[in-house]
């Protein structure tokens, strides 16, 4: 009862026809997810301006689920099965190949050469050593593996044998490929970290301002130490220029690496990636003391960076303490010097202003019986970290899957048999025929071709027809 | 500099005068059996190739780097493979130069369209000088080339086969190769092609991983090129496993070429993609 359950289930997965009925769902539904907007794939703006543009469609495309759709769980249902059926198909696929690779070929008749697509009978005074000399010559040329089988009698040559096992080999690396992609988004870990000049963080998830986490990731994170020792927000290139870092790693207070990362050149450490990204904006450096001059509170504040009205703008509201709330904007001169910096700063406590005016860097103000001071900026910039173990399976899976398939296209299986008999006492029969795995008729081009060759070179040996 | 510009675009105009005459030869050859203007329309091709290559070239030292960015570069270096691609199976097989009068109308209109794009240089953006960048776009055109060429051979086979069914045995159709071997060479180019475009997604992925910490992120251009893997991987499922081939190959790249072209030139003039800014400049 459970073999025959089991029997029926991989009838039903190793059919080729369900395996185009997957393709072709699986296309249908990526052309659809293209055209109906993907929330979780564009900015919240665009997605709003397409539900504003067309309500009623987008209501009735999220009724059915056709706003979600790669998280949908019939899309990764047809995802597993095609996973399955792929499987099945080329395990099933796995002897039939060897078989069709094995020593079968030899053990032919004239009969069954006769019975080829592609087939020719010579008489000839030829010997049959010499024979086998014409052939090697012909398709020795062409790169075929000649082998004599029955005494002498036959000559096989055969090319492309391991053409057969591209279609395979591509079809199980594309498994390799999705089991990858399975790893990884159940293992990855991405996240955004902003760091000012001079600054350190450790790779722990309180330092991550953004961070999305796969469900088995669960909190692996490595602990080591980003210090970011300058930024460069012009490192690379002419007229589009690039930010780029100088980031050192500490691992266990032992600084492990120093390197300058940017676009395309990122820092590997310990299976995560630190990735520069294209935003900075400034982070000065205020400092409270009191009348005797000791600091109460310092702090360098990376300011975020706000667009009104098409300008760019470096504004922030912070806490102080003693219950200090400031507003703080910062100024440059269009040179973009550090050292023209200017801070415009409110300070209110419990809903009262206490402090406002404007602050050059050095400057130093007497407020609530304390100092403030402006005494240092620097830049911020922020950094992409990933952890995506998954990502080296896809790649030995993609290159595998590259690899079988130009194997597959470049290596077709050719085969010619040669069989010599004895028609009477001097004269030789040989019956000869050819086969390709596929594309017949270009293969019945080279047939001829060969043919023609070896009969000029058994004419050139004379003999009768 | 104004040599520069000045000839760039008299070779480019030229090379498009050249292909679109060339179609009006090859159907001429075509409807009137004309064997040895057919001859003369691939000198016509090859004249017209040598002036847009030369086009290609003056465009590359005006801006600098190659044909990578903005329509009128891709959609020019674009076709430029698929004339090449066209002439080198030619010299593979000279029989099948009549394919070219699929391949020259799709090659004129598309230069056409190339040319009322910005011209103005846009300098190459440091997230583009990877070596990723050359592998990507190499193969993304000669993926076009290819299967441009495999869905002509397609065309070439449909008219081979009307006149076959009209009984016409003029010598002109007879010399063509036969029915299986045009069926089976444009089914190689279209493995060939899909090889490219195997490649071509691949390499984006690799470089995606590198440049933003995502190999791959649902971007219309990626689901796009996605799209158009499938359809092709499924046309080769249809021809090995049903027989799919013949007269019902034919159509069916006919019918699936658009998905190629929407995908590598047609979907940064419909999305805001993250290659909207280098292809629709």
């Amino acid at each position: 009862m459970l073999r025959t359950a089991i029997r029926k289930t991989l009838n039903f997965f190793q059919s080729k026809k369900l395996a185009l009925i997957l393709i072709g769902l699986f296309t249908l539904t990526v052309i659809i997810a293209a055209i109906i907007p993907q929330p979780v794939f564009i900015e919240k703006e665009e997605y709003g301006l397409w539900k504003s543009n067309h309500p009623t469609f987008i209501a009735f495309s999220e009724k059915l689920g056709l706003t979600h759709i790669y998280t949908s769980w019939w899309f990764i249902t047809i995802l597993v099965l095609l996973f399955v059926n792929t499987l099945v198909c080329n395990l099933y696929r796995i002897p039939v190949v060897a078989k069709r690779t094995g020593k079968f070929d030899l053990q032919i008749d004239a009969e069954a050469i006769r019975g080829l697509r592609n087939t020719w009978e010579i008489k000839t005074k030829v010997s049959q050593r010499n024979i086998g000399k014409v052939v090697e010559k012909v398709l020795g040329e062409r790169s075929y593996k000649i082998t004599y089988a029955q005494g002498g009698r036959l000559i096989y040559a055969t090319k492309g044998k391991y053409g057969l096992w591209g279609s395979l080999f591509f079809h199980l690396a594309l498994l390799v490929v999705i089991f990858g992609a399975v790893i990884s988004s159940a293992f990855t870990m991405r996240g955004r970290i902003l760091l000012t000049e001079g600054q350190s963080l450790a790779e722990v998830h309180k330092s991550y301002f953004l961070i999305e986490e796969s469900p088995l990731f669960k909190e692996r994170h490595q602990a080591f130490q980003v210090r970011l020792d300058e930024f460069y927000p012009e490192y690379i290139g002419t007229q589009i220029k690039m930010p780029g870092s100088k980031l050192t790693i500490i691992d266990e207070n032992n600084e492990i690496k120093k390197q300058t990362i940017y676009v395309n050149h990122p820092l590997y450490y310990k299976g995560a990636v630190i990735y520069q990204r294209n935003n900075y904006g400034f982070s000065p450096l205020l400092v409270i003391s009191n009348k005797q001059g000791e600091e109460i509170w310092k702090a360098y504040i990376a300011l975020a960076i706000r667009k009104e009205k098409g300008v760019v703008r470096h504004k922030d509201t912070i806490t102080l303490p003693y219950e200090m709330k400031a507003q703080i904007e910062l100024y440059q001169k269009k040179s973009f010097s550090l050292d023209s910096s200017t801070l415009r700063l409110q300070i209110t406590k419990a809903g009262r202003q206490v402090f406002n005016g404007t602050l050059r860097l050095g400057d130093k103000v007497f407020f609530q019986n304390n100092y403030l001071s402006f005494t240092d900026v620097r830049r911020w910039t922020t950094f992409n970290i990933s952890r995506d173990p998954g990502w080296p399976i896809i790649l030995v899976g993609i290159w595998l899957a590259v690899f079988g398939f130009l194997a597959r296209s470049l290596f077709i299986r050719k085969r010619f048999w040669f069989l010599s008999m004895k028609e009477k006492p001097g004269i030789n029969l040989i019956v000869a025929g050819g086969k390709a795995e596929s594309f017949m008729a270009l293969f019945g081009q080279e047939f001829d071709k060969v043919r023609e060759e070896l009969d000029r070179e058994l004419k050139f040996l004379t003999f009768e027809r | 500099m104004v040599f520069v510009l000045e000839g760039q675009m008299i070779f480019y105009w030229t090379s498009v005068t050249l292909y679109a005459g060339s179609f009006c030869l090859y159907l001429i050859s075509l409807v009137f059996k004309k064997e040895k203007l057919l001859s003369f329309t691939t000198t016509v091709v090859t004249l017209g190739f040598i002036l847009h290559a030369l086009a290609i070239v003056l465009r590359w030292v005006e801006s600098g780097h190659g044909p990578y960015i903005g329509y009128y570069e891709i959609i020019s270096s674009d076709v430029w493979v698929a004339v090449a691609a066209f002439l080198l199976a030619q010299v593979w097989l000279p029989r099948i130069r009549a394919a070219g009068v699929a391949i020259m109308p799709i090659s004129f209109l598309l230069m056409g369209i190339g040319a009322t794009a910005s011209r103005e240089i846009e300098p190459l953006s440091p997230a583009l000088q990877s070596y990723w960048l050359i592998i990507h776009v190499s193969f993304a055109k000669l993926t076009f080339g290819s299967i441009l060429v495999g869905t002509a051979l397609g065309v070439l086979y449909l008219l081979k086969k009307k006149m076959e069914i009209k009984k016409d045995k003029s010598s002109f159709y007879e010399r063509m190769p036969s029915l299986e071997v045009m069926d089976e060479l444009g089914s190689r180019f279209i493995i060939i092609g899909e090889v490219f475009l195997t490649t071509m997604v691949v390499s984006g992925a690799i470089w995606a991983n590198k440049a933003w910490g995502r190999y791959w992120g649902w971007d219309p251009i990626e689901t796009w090129s996605l799209i158009a893997w499938l359809i092709y991987g499924f046309y080769l499922h249809l021809r090995i496993t049903y027989n799919w081939q013949k007269e019902k190959a034919a159509w069916t790249l006919i019918f699936i070429i658009p998905f190629l072209i929407f995908a590598l030139l047609g979907v940064a003039f419909v999305y805001n993609s993250v290659h909207t800014g280098y292809i629709s400049k």
